[in-house]
């Protein structure tokens, strides 16, 4: 029973039974005082816990407080001594140690030894410290809290490595009353200097002999410091013959460099993230990341696509115009009418015309035409074939095998030029323009740094190592300044050595602007050696994958496009197909219906022969031509004399905004026939003649990246509709709209279904070629910002095909 | 300063002025008779206490925090001494207010619970820390301590209940009051 009411009673206290449930509960509860006591148990138990929780942040104070505690009590402990010892320098006066004062002899040295080492004390007045070093690797800290850093590799002895003990003799002067008081000189030749401190530390055998410093090692001095001003430099101290020393020789003091973490450091390029932010892009950086890393994906890409896959080119329905391509501005040229046109003509031609799909000396949407003339020449029998072809491709590929082949190269349609129609000339200029720009050799490995190093490296894994600091972010955007991936390597595959070794490195690759850097003289940061390979291992594996994830984003999208493309091709297909039976059907009817009229006018047509200009001709022709042509046609019976008259009314109309809409098409139903036509604006305008005979229900329809919209013009034979307006529609009502007009008219109407469909998967064409579009200028305006120093700035353009 | 605002990173803020009087009240049991060890698990405790209370919906701050903490120490150290001994030779005065303070006393039921919940494993403990005391999501915790997914958490939260629940009723002066 308790298990149950275990389980029960912990949902009913986190509120997870039903309304019905707790009420049941609550009922019981009010009877039973086993479950009164079970559940205040159970409540206490919640209660405990969380005090428990709460327990553990007072603890957390508590600790944090202690800490802070010894730190100021060590801080106190180490300023007393300080004091102390300073008052005892002070109470003592100026008096040197005598053998007997056993306060300051360092232990087990004779005194002739002790002697010795007084003797060769460097400032005078200043009171010595001693320490006693074993011979292994430790630390000292001086009265002021200068750190000595001693190991088994500092001294030697008459040249030779000395490992044995040692005592060590330190002095320091760090405020003005010891410096004055030892007699100390505060200048370096006749300029003065401003000091932190003076110190002197010589070390000697336990005999007494003086040891030296090692060049290598040495000893590992660290001055703590009031504040750290710049430009602060180590001076030797060079004793003059009058006893004074001399401060000489200053080289510049290491900078340590400050870790900062990763997630405070900015490594992307100059202009990314400014450019970002004006467009108001994503900020999160996982996304600007991948941004970042698909350039070098597209990059890797543009070179690998040289061999894209076989697919016929599938123009626009002949039926159709040809739109004008308006999204990207372009300049309108000037054709040159007379004279040779220049190369510059040639290049604003190219500019205008070929340059949304062409790339120079690369091979894009539309293949490299770098020496295409050449090519074309040596493959085709046909003379001036390429100019045909840049005319019309179409027409060329029907009668010129070659431009048939080369029509198979590219899935997209190119455009046709029957404005370069006869101007050959004009076409040669662009061609000239485009051989006059030589290939250039691939130099890409040097042009920008690779994202996926640069993300590999810019992680918390690297916390605490040189990249994390603000030195190496500035040097980082110094390379990207000159694009250099030579110069990030340098400093990632350096990490144990101190930063101006690296920047030494840089500066003798030739990159002279690197030598301030190197003149700051920043230190390193030492890992342990486990510690870098796990680091080295960590940053090769991570580049390689950030690589990958990049290129098969890319990749991805790339092949959703080619899929979309294959779809929209299907569906034109099929609609080709379609719209040719369905013309073919309608004139039929159409005819037969007209056929049917003349015959109930004149009461007998049927092998008639009728005498007009041209031979004899048969009402059928008769008929036939009036049908075929739409217009009106009186038709008489020379016998009867009866005249029969097929009209044809006309129909004209014009849309508003008909430029805003990438399709336009007027759907004529017509009540007596089973079938619909569907008719093409010009220029934004319907021009049809009607039959007389009939009525019409006519759908104005346009369609863009926006949606669907409509108009409904019923129950007519003729009109003159200056502008129409179209409002837009849901798909749904469109389609319900239009299968209304479909079914209100003749019994079994031929199906729209399929039209609909392609209709609206054109529609959606529309909203893919915008966004693809939308991409393609937003890279463009990034890239720069990404890659600053790619000459080519004309890349790879989708088709804008509508 | 009557009226404190009782948010989490307020009252953590209180906390750690407070936790700076340490030497006071530590010179302040001593001269109680406390030793040095008690006394700071008798100061946290007491900041426990206070802490808590703040945080409950009507309650004003009438003294300084400080006095407040002061006299709970006091409380505090006046009932272990007095279990120390056994028998029960505390004057009067101190009992009373001890009796007075609900809070104080319910404050006290609680330790005895803690100290029951001491007794679990460590997963446990931590597993409902974080649940009843940082009000964590199953997953989270799931995650922190190494378990699967939160059903299995879930599951392991239960099992921790019902183990309390025999520690608990294991604590003889609870089941004194409980009977009670």
């Amino acid at each position: 029973m308790e298990a149950n009411w275990n389980q029960l009673i912990e949902r009913y206290v986190m509120n997870e039974l039903s309304a019905e449930g707790k009420q049941a509960f609550e009922d019981e509860l009010a009877k039973n005082s086993q479950l009164q006591t079970e559940l205040e148990l159970h409540q206490m138990i919640h209660e405990g816990a969380k005090r428990a929780a709460q327990r553990s942040e007072i603890q957390q104070i508590a600790k944090r407080y202690k800490i802070k505690k010894t730190i100021t009590t060590a801080g106190i402990v180490i300023l007393l001594t300080g004091v102390l010892a300073a008052a005892i320098l002070w109470l003592n006066g100026v008096e040197k140690i005598t053998t007997t004062d056993t306060v300051k002899t360092p232990m087990n040295i004779s005194p002739a030894v002790f002697e010795k080492m007084e003797a060769q004390l460097a400032f005078d007045h200043i009171e010595p410290v001693y320490f006693e070093f074993s011979g292994k690797d430790s630390a000292f800290i001086s009265p002021s809290g200068v750190l000595l850093s001693v190991t088994d590799e500092s001294f030697l002895l008459n040249g030779k490595r000395y490992t044995d003990k040692a005592i060590l003799q330190w002095q320091e002067a760090q405020d003005a009353i010891d410096i004055v008081k030892a007699g100390l000189e505060t200048k370096s030749g006749n300029d003065l200097l401003e000091t932190q401190g003076m110190f002197s530390l010589l070390a000697f055998t336990p005999k007494g002999e003086k040891l030296e410093m090692t060049q290598k090692a040495g000893v590992y001095v660290q001055v703590p410091v009031a504040e750290t001003k710049k430009g602060m430099q180590l001076f030797d101290g060079k004793k003059r013959p009058d006893g004074r020393i001399d401060w000489v020789n200053p080289t510049p003091l290491e900078k340590i460099p400050v870790p900062v973490a990763m997630s405070q450091l900015n490594f992307y390029p100059a202009g990314y993230e400014p450019k970002l932010d004006e467009l108001k892009w994503f900020k999160s950086k996982k996304k600007r990341d991948s941004l970042y890393v698909s350039f070098e994906a597209e990059e890797d890409f543009q070179d690998s696509t040289s061999n894209e896959k076989i697919v016929q080119m599938v123009p626009e329905p002949v039926s159709e115009t040809k739109p004008k391509i308006n999204n990207f501005p372009l300049t309108s040229t000037t054709i040159v009418a007379s004279g040779k046109p220049s190369i510059e003509n040639g290049k604003l031609l190219y500019e205008a015309k070929c340059a949304t799909c062409h790339t120079l000396n690369r091979d894009a949407s539309g293949p490299n035409l770098f020496k295409v003339r050449e090519k074309w020449s040596k493959g085709s029998k046909q003379p001036n074939a390429i100019y045909r072809w840049v005319v019309d491709w179409q027409r060329a590929a029907t009668t010129d095998p070659y431009a048939s082949e080369v029509s198979h190269l590219k899935s997209m349609a190119m455009n046709a030029f029957p404005e370069l129609k006869g101007k050959y000339q004009l076409i040669d200029a662009i061609f000239d323009y485009i051989d006059g720009v030589p290939p250039s050799p691939v130099k890409k490995a040097t042009a920008h740094i690779p994202p996926s190093k640069e993300l590999a490296i810019w992680q918390p894994k690297f916390n605490n190592t040189l990249l994390a600091t603000k030195d190496f972010e500035k040097r980082l955007m110094k390379a990207h300044e000159l694009c250099s991936e030579k110069i990030f390597n340098v400093y990632v595959q350096n990490l144990n050595q101190p930063l101006w070794k690296s920047d030494e490195e840089v500066v003798k690759m030739g990159y002279a602007s690197f030598q301030s850097f190197a003149d700051e003289r920043v230190g390193g940061i030492q890992l342990s050696n486990p510690h870098m390979n796990n680091l080295r291992h960590f940053y090769e594996s991570a580049k390689n994958r950030i690589k990958a994830a990049g290129k098969s984003a890319f990749l991805k999208e790339d092949n959703r496009r080619k899929k979309w493309d294959a779809a929209m091709n299907r569906s034109r297909n099929a609609e080709v197909d379609r719209t040719a039976k369905r013309e073919m059907k309608n004139f039929q009817e159409e005819y037969a219906f007209n056929l049917k009229n003349v015959a109930k006018q004149l009461g007998n047509t049927i092998g008639f022969s009728i005498h007009g200009g041209g031979g004899p001709k048969n009402i059928d022709a008769y008929v036939y031509d009036a049908t075929k042509a739409r217009t009106s046609t009186i038709i008489t019976d020379p016998n009867t004399g009866k005249t029969a008259k097929i009209t044809y009314l006309p129909f004209t109309a014009g849309v508003k905004e008909a430029t805003s809409f990438g399709k336009l098409y007027a759907y004529v139903f017509s009540k007596q026939l089973h079938s619909y036509e569907r008719i093409t604006a010009k220029n934004g305008f319907f021009d049809y003649n009607l039959n007389g005979d009939m009525r019409y229900d006519i759908a104005i329809i346009g369609i863009n990246e926006k949606g669907t919209f409509m108009t409904e013009l019923r129950d007519l034979n003729t009109g003159n509709f200056a502008t129409l307006s179209l409002d837009a529609v849901s798909e749904n009502e469109f389609e319900k709209r239009i299968q209304e007009l479909n079914q209100s008219r003749i019994t079994k109407p031929m199906q729209v279904k399929d039209e609909l469909k392609w209709l609206f998967k054109e529609q959606q064409n529309f909203v893919e070629q915008k966004r693809r579009t939308n991409d393609l200028q937003f890279r463009n305006t990034i890239r720069p910002t990404v890659f600053p120093c790619l000459k080519n700035k004309n890349v790879l353009a989708d088709t804008i095909q509508f | 300063m009557n009226q404190t605002n009782h948010t989490r990173k307020a009252i953590n803020e209180e906390l750690k002025k407070l936790y700076k009087k340490w030497p006071e009240i530590k010179r302040f049991l001593k001269t109680l008779g406390c030793d040095a060890d008690s006394a700071e698990d008798i100061f946290q405790e007491a900041l426990l206490i206070f802490s808590r209370k703040l945080q409950t919906p009507d309650f004003e701050l009438t003294v300084d925090g400080f006095y407040y903490v002061r006299n709970t120490c006091k409380l505090l150290w006046y009932n272990q001494a007095r279990k120390a001994q056994k028998h029960g030779t505390s004057s009067l005065e101190f009992e009373v207010e001890a009796l007075e303070d609900d809070w104080f006393e319910k404050e006290m039921k609680l330790r005895t619970i803690e100290s029951a919940l001491e007794k679990l494993g460590k997963q446990c403990q931590e597993l409902l820390q974080l649940f009843y005391g940082k009000n964590w999501s199953m997953d989270a915790i799931a995650k922190k301590i190494g378990l699967r997914n939160d059903k299995v958490a879930k599951v392991q939260k239960y099992r921790c209940l019902q183990k309390a629940k025999i520690l608990v009723g294991q604590e003889e002066s609870l089941v004194q009051t409980m009977k009670a």
